[in-house]
């Protein structure tokens, strides 16, 4: 594969993630239709797609994120004209088109990392709630990298300091260094490590998401 | 709150894009990348091309157009959609209500000018 039918593959990547919450038959047939339409642009470029041939198919077809919010205002529960309808799904969906920009993964990986460190005051643990909450529902994270950034991240990052809350009574030592200290380094490179993972695949993604609306300037998706 | 341009073209396209795609199979039958370079040309009407697909599947569903498979001479064989029975009685229906409609826009619009 090529670098350009690689970016014609993460558009694609990109929009199935965001369409996440459609029925699997609409979501299905969404994606055909861009695909199919990706297919025959090809098709009629003579010889190999250039840079400028992708940019140009992927500009027509607007972001993914036009594509998406268009996808999600034509199902009826969050279509215009039963705006009653609401409910824990549709208000997911509207949080969901809203954590796609490039703020995203460092706002809520460091509520993550900061509500999970001193979660043992109490009222970090709302930054906590948000952070999680966000990683959760974000499409800029795949299924595994949700499960790293909402479930170890805040183990690893509250593990920095209660350790020391775990083991108090335990006062071994190895190779001179408590297992105190040993745990506070152990817990705090693993919380970095995570955290810059999922910063960097996170805002890739978020670049991606907004790389083909150079030419829109309503800025409403991403 | 002044709403954008662009916010306002989102909320009168509902309603009303589904239709010019219903029109634009009157002369028969069409492919995805066909009708949505009828409609994206000027940008009023459709932002991205790729806001057609959604509107297709729910034309689709609603038994509006109807979808067949048809070869083509420049690449993989293309979806093509085309007007029901039921889609062209939805289009005239439009069609009926959209002139009094348009006209009384414009006339309320020339009045709020003088």
């Amino acid at each position: 594969m090529t670098e350009r039918t690689q970016r014609l593959a993460r558009y694609q990547d990109d929009l199935a993630r965001l369409l996440a919450a459609l029925e699997p038959a609409e979501r299905a047939e969404v994606l055909d239709g861009v695909r199919e339409h990706i297919e025959g642009a090809l098709a009629e470029v003579p010889g190999e797609a250039s840079e400028a041939d992708v940019n140009r198919i992927l500009a027509d077809l607007g972001s993914p994120g036009q594509v998406a919010e268009a996808a999600l205002a034509e199902r009826p529960a969050t279509g215009p004209y039963t705006p009653g309808a609401t409910g824990v799904v549709t208000t997911i969906d509207l949080l969901r088109s809203k954590l796609v920009g490039r703020w995203v993964p460092p706002v809520a990986l460091v509520a993550v990392m900061v509500g999970g460190a001193f979660i043992f005051w109490g009222f970090p643990a709302i930054l906590l709630g948000a952070g999680i909450l966000a990683i959760a529902i974000s499409p800029l994270w795949t299924g595994a990298e949700r499960v790293w950034g909402a479930i170890g991240l805040p183990v690893f990052s509250f593990m920095i300091f209660g350790s020391f809350l775990i083991l108090h009574r335990w006062e071994a030592s190895v190779a001179g260094l408590g297992v105190h200290t040993i745990s506070f380094y152990l817990f705090a490179a693993l919380s970095l490590a995570t955290f810059i993972v999922l910063w960097i695949r996170g805002t890739r993604r978020a670049t991606r998401l907004s790389r083909d609306v150079s030419h829109q300037s309503d800025g409403r998706l991403v | 709150m002044v709403p954008s341009e662009e916010g306002i073209l989102t909320n009168l396209r509902r309603g009303a894009v589904e239709y010019c795609v219903l029109a634009s199979l009157r002369g028969g039958a069409s492919y995805g990348r066909d009708i949505a370079q009828q409609l994206s040309a000027d940008g009023v009407l459709m932002n991205g091309e790729g806001t057609l697909y959604p509107l297709l599947a729910r034309l689709r569903k609603s038994g509006l157009v109807e979808t067949h498979w048809q070869e083509s001479t420049s690449g993989p064989p293309r979806r093509y959609y085309a007007l029901t029975g039921e889609g062209e009685r939805a289009l005239e229906v439009f069609i009926r209500a959209w002139s009094p409609f348009r006209s009384a826009v414009d006339s309320s619009l020339g009045e709020g000018e003088q």
